[in-house]
């Protein structure tokens, strides 16, 4: 199993850590995991990348994506009493479809 | 409860084996220690995943190697393998299968040998005559279609061989619950008299 901590003693893998030991640039490791189209990346290196993300259990940090696009797609509800209205699971229902 | 820090019984020998060594890879690879004892009465071995330091690190994975007489005092040996095509083959175990041993381990295959693009992580087998191998881990197969982690061999009260695993990962992410035990016999990809074979795969 992979051990619990990397070089700064966190407990996830960064990008930097799959370029690191894909042995490529983040930018190419954030343009293979993204699936940016007209990337011109070699196949082999792309298959690396993504074995390596895999190997290292990389996930990418949804938080710090959403601060970067400036959208977190996530939507927030606010409601003093939607977790027991008759209607609160209709309204967060239509929310979700109009999303 | 308090914790102890206490000195490991045997860590990686930097002649042989790549040490922690950030950025390199983020984090140590000799872990995973499964121990078995020598099949001619001399002492135990373990086997850990590893990693050898010459090479680039994503295929420089392999089974690494030490032996204790008296399972206190440890002596580390070369690599079982060769370098692997990936990382970091987890979670390695041997089991005997009649006349042939069996070591499974856990990696993301890439390369043309296993045929075909990256996937995900999954228990995989290579076959030898004796437990300290040769395997070709390089040529290695899948234990059974589903992407399975950490599979370990485990017998029922008859003897028959069944695989545990844990499984990692489903269509919709994260799982995390451990298999219902398959026979393994029905998991390889061939039998022959009842064990799997050994001889002739992927060469």
């Amino acid at each position: 199993m992979t051990a619990s901590t990397g070089r700064h003693g966190d407990a996830r893998p960064s990008m930097q850590d799959v370029a690191d030991a894909a042995g490529v640039s983040r930018a190419t490791v954030s343009l293979v995991l993204s699936n940016t189209p007209d990337a011109r990346i070699a196949s082999a290196t792309r298959e690396r990348v993504v074995a390596v993300a895999e190997d290292l259990k990389y996930r990418r940090d949804l938080v710090a994506s959403g601060l970067r696009r400036s959208r977190t797609d996530t939507i927030g509800l606010v409601s003093d009493r939607i977790a027991t209205a008759p209607w609160g699971w209709a309204m967060v229902a239509g929310a979700q479809e109009a999303a | 409860m308090a914790l102890r820090r206490t000195t490991a019984l045997v860590e990686a020998d930097a002649r042989s084996y790549e040490r922690r060594d950030p950025p390199r890879w983020r984090d140590e690879a000799w872990r995973d220690p499964w121990v078995v004892a020598d099949p001619d009465c001399r002492g135990h071995h373990m086997l850990t995943t590893a990693r050898v330091p010459d090479g680039p690190p994503w295929a420089a994975g392999v089974i690494g190697h030490a032996w204790s007489p008296d399972l206190r005092t440890w002596q580390v040996h070369p690599p079982l393998t060769g370098p692997s095509g990936s990382g970091q083959p987890e979670v390695p175990q041997v089991v005997a299968t009649g006349p042939s041993h069996l070591l499974l381990f856990s990696f993301v295959p890439h390369g043309l040998r296993h045929g075909g693009p990256a996937r995900r992580v999954r228990t995989y087998f290579a076959p030898s005559r004796g437990p300290l191998g040769p395997y070709a881990i390089d040529r290695a197969v899948p234990v059974g279609p589903d992407a399975t982690f950490a599979g370990r061999p485990i017998r029922d009260r008859r003897g028959r061989l069944h695989r545990v695993a844990f499984v990692n990962r489903g269509p919709g992410g994260f799982v995390g619950e451990v298999a219902d035990p398959v026979p393994l016999d029905q998991l390889l990809p061939c039998e022959r008299d009842g064990h799997a074979r050994t001889a002739g795969r992927g060469t």
